[in-house]
């Protein structure tokens, strides 16, 4: 600690309870609670409700269903779905434009990451009256944004109790994170059912994502003993369940569990914040438009392995988590990598982000963003551009 | 041992992450919402104030102000207490239980009234009677405007009635007075000009017998003050007439034309030359014109006389000019009885300042006389 008086917010310091605060929002969890939907808009004195969600989840008869809802309570609904898989800066602009247009006062989104984020990032700029590239960094946000409901449809990104929003600057392709207490949900209303309708592949991407939010979390260096406590839990739930829901789509304990393991997740992630995995797979997003799920697992062992020096006692913790007691001798971040490529294996991730379309001559873009994104600040390994570059590289 | 800037600012983001110093807040504790709470109280309580102000306003005035429905049969709203009071009501909640076409002394006129909205939006002005519960009947002045909803379909007709019953009644009172005086002083007039007619009669009798010359110039000098009478009594008609008659838009062109034509006139050229305007002004107007060519024709000595209109400096100016020996004394020109015209231009300029409207000569000796008749501005304006 250089010549700094003391360091309060600092977990370094022995023996002692760091300093940390812990946000959420309200939850209401469990099977069949989205059906709570117009009651609770209700309770929140909205009269005029803007829908966001996207193409997909209208597809899924998601949207219509709540929509309903919301509609036999004699309120008013206006449904935005113009939400791309990374939701760009000019949707949330246009979002807030029909928001304001049709006169609404409260946003509930349905969906998974992309709607949320969408969705948190409309309310802002509404109530700001702003352009919603201003609203990037951490605490940017002046104003509340109107009341909020999330209805999440994936396992994983977990927008819906994070206060976080990940938007793709279009012109300068790349990601940005709007960080602020006034992006939490006024209500998450987490339904399991609904993260039956997703297939497979997205099954497993989002499952990724969320062990990755876990993982980060945990040996965040802005970690707390309450985001600890969540971020281990959702490990465990994760790898445990995760290869069943994948193999079992329709059993409903499984969805549940992984439901669970990824709202852990993201109440560790939203106040311990992330790491390298997420820098390097935002600036990908943003570049290439990669899915946000993939390309976190294709970085994740590559990043622990960089990070394990930094954390090693944490990922021991994880470790144990994850594949048990009894092997204490071996070498322990070989078998953790090993375990989570197992997990990649069975999930059907094909390693070799080439197979993405990143080629060599990208790297060192990528790699400007990477380092950049406020997600490197809490990372144990505070990782140079080279290397990012050379992780990148590794991972091709 | 030196941090780089990437170090300082990861270190800065970071304690940021952990956001105990952060300055959003959760809708929860949302400061901006109260103050957003103490500035629309304060603007209720100003508009309170601002309804009360006007609410004493219309409870006081003593002109009745009203809203009702537009249909047949529909209610009156709203009732000020003028109103209620006027037409013999004991309180608002009893004259809204009435149905509005009963106020009127004949239903029909409300009908048409309606239809009179419809068409033009807004009505002004307008004498309608009206029963007062103790069977008398009132007459108002009554000016409706429509309010109208999101189709266009009148939704409400506002209105302000002002009992104008006694006014009516004085002005009433006034014009029967001033028609006594006019019969009474015409009769007379008639009189006094038969009387004159028999006495030159007498006169010309008498002249035929007397042969003395000093009779015959006393016989003349008679004569002289016959006729002076007879011109007095004439001027008492003319004169009679002016101010009786609202000033209202006259035709320039017509009324100049009217007066020329009506000219005893076999020397003057008359040479029309005006402006197409319309000029706002006692309807005896024309008589001004005709004294003025009558001054021409008899005193000038003109060959041409040339009326113009010039248009300058927001007025507008009526212009004769004629070519003969001009007016050398310009100063008694428009007094009573002082020049060989006699009363014609004193009149002409008691005709126009009705108006306000003024009369001058300014021609020049050699010129001829020039008369100049000035309309202000918004008492003249083109044809259209
Ligand atoms: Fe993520």
């Amino acid at each position: 600690m250089s010549g700094e008086k003391s360091d309060k917010t600092s977990n370094q310091s022995q023996g002692s309870l760091p300093t940390r605060k812990f946000s959420a929002p309200e939850i209401i969890l469990g099977d069949g609670s989205r059906n709570l939907i117009g009651q609770y808009v209700n309770s929140l004195s909205g009269r005029n409700v803007l829908l966001v969600t996207d193409p997909g989840i209208i597809k899924a008869g998601w949207a219509g269903e709540i929509e309903d809802s919301i509609s036999s309570e004699g309120i008013d609904v206006v449904v935005y779905d113009k939400v791309s898989s990374n939701p760009r800066s000019l949707e949330v602009m246009q979002g807030a434009e029909l928001y304001e247009a049709a006169g609404c006062d409260l946003i509930v989104t349905i969906g998974g990451g992309s709607p949320m984020d969408c969705g948190k990032a409309i309310g802002a700029v509404a109530s700001n009256q702003c352009n919603v590239l201003e609203l990037e960094g951490v605490d940017e946000v002046a104003l509340p944004a109107p009341p909020l409901i999330c209805i999440p449809t994936t396992a994983g990104s977990s927008a819906d109790v994070s206060q976080f929003a990940i938007i793709t600057d279009e012109e300068k392709k790349r990601k940005f994170a709007i960080i602020s207490k006034t992006m939490i949900a006024d209500l998450a209303l987490i339904d399991p059912e609904t993260t039956v309708s997703m297939n497979p592949e997205l099954t497993a991407d989002t499952g990724l994502d969320a062990l990755c939010h876990a993982f980060e979390s945990y040996v965040s260096n802005a970690s707390s003993v309450i985001t600890d406590m969540y971020a281990l839990e959702a490990a465990k739930l994760i790898v445990e369940y995760l290869p069943k829901a994948y193999d079992e789509p329709d059993n409903l304990v499984f969805r549940d569990k992984v439901m669970l393991g990824s709202m852990y997740a993201g109440l560790a992630f939203s106040n311990a914040s992330l790491g390298l995995v997420h820098a390097m797979a935002h600036s990908l997003g943003g570049y290439l438009d990669s899915p946000h799920g993939e390309c976190n697992a294709q970085l994740l062992c590559p990043v622990v392995r960089f990070n394990y020096p930094f954390a090693s006692e944490k990922y021991k913790i994880l470790e144990k988590a994850i594949v048990g007691e009894n092997s204490s001798r071996s070498d322990g971040l070989d078998k953790l990598v090993r375990a989570l490529e197992d997990l990649n294996e069975h999930l059907g991730i094909k390693p070799g982000l080439s197979r993405m379309g990143v080629k060599d001559d990208d790297i060192e873009h990528l790699s400007k963003n990477a380092f950049l994104d406020p997600c490197l600040a809490t990372n144990p390994n505070p990782a140079t551009v080279e290397d990012i570059e050379r992780l990148y590289h590794d991972s091709l | 041992m030196t941090r780089s800037e990437d170090d300082l600012r990861k270190d800065d983001l970071r304690r940021k992450i952990i956001g105990l110093s952060e300055t959003s807040h959760r809708k929860s504790y949302y400061p901006q919402l109260k103050e957003q709470i103490n500035e629309l109280s304060i603007a209720m309580d100003a508009l309170q104030e601002s309804e009360d102000k006007y609410r004493t306003l219309v409870e006081n005035v003593n002109i009745g102000i009203f809203r009702t429905e537009p249909w047949e049969g529909g209610r009156i709203l709203q009732a000020n207490p003028a109103l209620w009071q006027t037409l013999g009501f004991e309180s608002e909640e009893e004259i809204l239980s009435h149905p509005v076409d009963d106020i009127y002394l004949h239903m029909e006129n409300r009908a048409e009234l309606m239809d009179k909205l419809k068409q033009f939006g807004k009505i002004k002005d307008y004498k309608m009677e009206f029963k007062v519960r103790d069977g008398s009947t009132i007459l108002c002045s009554l000016t409706l405007s429509a309010e109208y909803d999101s189709e266009g379909n009148i939704k409400f007709v506002d209105g302000v009635a002002e009992d104008i019953t006694e006014k009516e009644k004085k002005s009433e009172a006034l014009r029967q007075a001033n028609n006594k005086l006019n019969v009474l002083s015409s009769i007379t007039r008639h009189d006094i000009v038969n009387q004159v007619m028999v006495l030159e009669g007498y006169l010309l009798l008498l002249e035929e017998k007397v042969t003395s010359p000093e009779q015959i110039e006393l016989i003349q000098k008679m004569k002289g003050s016959i006729r002076s009478v007879d011109r007095h009594i004439m001027f008492t008609r003319d004169y009679q007439e002016i101010g009786i008659n609202a000033p209202e838009w006259v035709n320039l062109r017509d009324a100049l034309k009217d007066a020329m034509i009506s000219l005893d006139n076999f020397q003057v050229n008359i040479h029309m030359e005006p402006q197409d305007y319309m000029v706002f002004t006692d309807p005896m107007v024309w008589k001004v014109f005709y004294n003025i060519g009558n001054n021409v024709v008899k005193h000038s000595q003109a060959k041409n006389l040339y009326i113009s209109t010039d248009e300058q400096d927001n007025q507008l100016l009526v212009v004769f000019q004629d070519d003969g020996i001009g007016i050398e004394d310009k100063k008694k020109l428009f007094k009573k009885g002082s020049s060989s015209s006699g009363y014609g231009l004193f009149l002409s300029k008691e005709i126009l300042s009705i108006t306000g409207i003024d009369i001058r000569e300014t021609g020049l000796p050699d010129e001829g006389a020039r008369f100049e008749i000035i309309f202000p501005q918004g008492q003249y304006k083109p044809v259209q």
